[in-house]
């Protein structure tokens, strides 16, 4: 069995970003401990931000506050994976909505022959209820619980240059 | 500043490893501990599923400035601020403010520009990042100003 370590990073970045008279833009980023609340980090940000200000030219048009977590013993994936390969799978929100998530990767076992995703599996299914559940965190965009399940299917992305193999070369057998 | 919904990201690497990113959203208020909590469990839930290794999560508070003030005439953001603030014995926080204000600048000795360090801005930026809230990317926190100066980017 294979141990994996997330770890939280030192620090939760702040990270504000700015626009000069030409349009230019420039990020510039502070740190606080990350064991800092929310709440701290954004009231620390409001006494922060008119401080800067009162020093910048430029005007500030975004703001932003990430806590991290890395896994320094990440696990092999599973030979064969690719995540240009997705599971689309599809949600109904409390107002009515749909919200889709992609997951990358998505084993072709848990597919039909059609290329729909087969929710007989106890994992698919557990996937499932863990978004849906009434206690489940995640909604969507608009704050709107996520209630139901709509359905899912398999899809592909376009490879990215990076994404292609590095061994593409022609056979000796193939006839120039 | 408008605050936008929380987002939880998660980052996939597949067997060639190429990335990919699982973007969720979770309510307005959630803390930091109970997301990455909820993403731990996702992240198990995931693994089930999918072939690919899950490396990283983030959660992200983002707000906008919805009344910007316009940004002052010449103001240019090559012009930095740069401010480095010792944290310990051997330790040190860079802090660079793009867009420095003119009338913070005086000549210096060598026949160039530094930063006023007299000017109440200034001042009053420094006594806030010493105040104990922030830290450099390693959790030190900023003890007091070394050194200040313009800096100009590309």
């Amino acid at each position: 069995m294979q141990i994996v370590a997330f770890i939280q990073k030192p620090t939760a970045q702040l990270t504000w970003s700015l626009v000069d008279s030409s349009g230019s833009r420039s990020n510039m980023s502070f740190d606080v401990p990350n064991g800092t609340l929310v709440a701290a980090a954004l009231a620390a940000a409001d006494v922060v931000r008119p401080l800067i200000l009162a020093i910048t030219g430029c005007t500030m048009v975004g703001q932003s506050l990430t806590y991290s977590m890395v896994d320094n013993a990440p696990p092999a994936a599973v030979a064969g994976s690719r995540v240009e390969q997705k599971g689309v799978l599809t949600f109904y929100t409390a107002a009515g909505k749909t919200v889709r998530y992609s997951i990358p990767g998505l084993r072709a076992s848990f597919l039909k022959t059609s290329g729909a995703v087969n929710e007989d599996w106890p994992s698919m299914q557990a996937l499932i209820n863990g978004i849906v559940a009434a206690d489940a965190i995640f909604c969507d965009s608009n704050g709107v619980d996520i209630t139901a399940y709509k359905g899912g299917f398999e899809s592909f992305r376009a490879s990215t240059k990076n994404m292609l193999p590095t061994d593409v070369v022609p056979d000796a057998d193939v006839t120039p | 500043m408008l605050a936008k919904q929380p987002q939880l990201r998660i980052t996939a690497l597949d067997s060639t490893e190429s990335s990919a990113v699982m973007l969720f959203h979770v309510p307005r208020g959630a803390g930091a501990a109970s997301v990455m909590a909820a993403s731990n469990g996702m992240r198990g839930l995931l693994g089930g599923v999918s072939g690919c290794a899950f490396v990283e999560q983030h959660v992200t508070y983002s707000s906008v400035e919805t009344a910007p003030r316009d940004a002052l005439a010449s103001s240019s953001t090559s012009d930095i601020a740069l401010f480095i603030f010792s944290c310990g014995p051997g330790q040190y926080l860079s802090l660079q403010l793009p867009g420095i204000r003119p009338h913070m600048l005086i000549p210096d000795m060598c026949g160039g520009q530094a930063i006023d360090m007299t000017h109440p801005a200034i001042l009053a930026f420094v006594e806030e990042i010493i105040s104990g809230a922030w830290c450099n990317p390693f959790g030190a926190g900023a003890l007091q100003l070394e050194a200040a100066m313009l800096q100009k980017g590309k």
